[in-house]
């Protein structure tokens, strides 16, 4: 055998990454209702953090909620596993970053669109219940929504599917942008939905979104 | 790319510190492996992470199988070469893997992906879980259910392809 076809080999493997650090280890699978989302559905809800949630359990699957009537710390309510750091903050004219990728799944191209306008309908009225549906890249964008005394979402408007379009994130005109400051993996990870005002199609604003452990999460916003 | 396909429910149990050794001393291996299969590391990783999770369901009777490492490369390959088989069948989709994460390695890869594809599924398998996962004949025969013979007559038929397709 020649060495050409092993030269290759050898090479690949010296190439290979020193240190590729293993995600948290898988769990088992359970029919059982994800308890991770509902604990995002309930941040959601408690929109403010006036209700304290926190999610108690034995480790053998007998967890339960805990509801108090006591503020609460952002972690009981921001857990990691659904609202990990951002992966970066590129330069790219935006206070928003990059996500991380840490138990994103791949969008359902059948159910992606209905999912992300469920979250984008329940960002609700307060810094909040924004940030309970948007990934910890968006909060920036948020907070800085927030900054002011008004809330700027109290008018917006419940969208319908008659009232938006959703797509893979790499067919919108902001996905080379979105390659190049956040990765490939990023842009194929990504749904768009776009709502389509009627009267101004010029105000159009696309979301995009991913799914982390079944939690859909806005990332970023054009405008 | 469907990443990390991680289910964490409430019936999660405290995971066995075997398998948390297990997954720690394999997954880059694994994902290097398949890495040759998928062009994209993180479609890679997401096999990887596919082949633990079924590792982890049956880990009760894997941890007694004669080798667990041979079992779980073998079933990353499986899943890798199953979902080559997927994207050629929807090679204009947006989500196909026609994407090539800019890294550093690529040049290296992109050559053995394309050689590989000269083979057939079976002798993929079997080259990379060779030479790309260093599994030993004997335990790719065992886990294939073959005899080494077999084995060794798929490799030498896969090594004459891929010089040709590499000398080219």
């Amino acid at each position: 055998m020649s060495g050409t076809f092993d030269a290759l080999v050898e090479r690949y493997k010296a190439e290979a990454e020193p240190a590729l650090t293993p995600p948290p280890l898988p769990q088992r699978r359970s029919k059982r209702t994800p308890v991770i989302a509902t604990a995002a559905l309930l941040a959601v809800a408690i929109a403010g953090g006036a209700i304290a949630l926190s999610v108690d359990g034995d480790g053998h699957g007998s967890q339960r909620l805990r509801v108090a009537d006591s503020p609460t710390p952002a972690s009981s309510v921001f857990p990691a596993s659904i609202y990990p750091p951002a992966a970066r903050f590129p330069d790219w004219g935006s206070p928003g970053g990059c996500p991380s990728l840490s138990g994103v799944l791949q969008p359902a191209q059948a159910t992606a669109t209905a999912a992300a306008l469920a979250a984008i309908n329940n960002r609700g009225t307060t810094q909040a219940s924004n940030r309970a549906v948007s990934d910890r890249a968006y909060w920036p964008i948020v907070d800085e929504s927030f900054g002011g005394s008004s809330a700027p979402n109290a008018e917006f408007r419940t969208l319908t599917p008659a009232d938006v379009t959703g797509t893979p994130a790499s067919s919108t005109p902001d996905a080379d942008l979105i390659r190049n400051q956040c990765g490939a993996a990023t842009l194929a990870a990504s749904w768009a939905v776009s709502d389509l005002p009627s009267s101004s199609p010029a105000l159009s604003t696309t979301f995009y979104l991913i799914d982390r452990n079944g939690v859909w999460l806005i990332w970023r916003t054009n405008p | 790319m469907r990443l990390l396909c991680v289910a964490v429910m409430t019936d999660a149990r405290p995971t066995d510190g075997e398998f948390a050794a297990f997954y720690a001393a394999e997954y880059a291996g694994v994902v290097h492996s398949v890495a040759v299969l998928t062009r994209l590391r993180e479609e890679a990783e997401d096999v990887a992470q596919e082949a633990f999770l079924r590792a982890l369901t049956r880990w009760r009777t894997l941890r007694d199988h004669q080798s667990p490492r041979a079992w779980l490369h073998l079933t990353a390959t499986r899943i890798a070469v199953s979902r080559w088989r997927h994207w050629g069948a929807r090679t204009n989709s947006s989500v196909a893997p026609a994407v090539v994460a800019p890294t550093p390695d690529l040049d290296t890869r992109a050559m053995l992906y394309f050689a590989l594809k000269q083979l057939s599924p079976r002798q993929r398998q079997v080259v990379v879980l060779h030479y790309f996962s260093d599994l030993p004949i004997d335990e790719i025969a065992l886990v294939l259910d073959q005899a080494p013979g077999t084995i060794k007559s798929l490799l030498h038929r896969a090594r004459t392809r891929l010089e040709a397709e590499v000398e080219r």
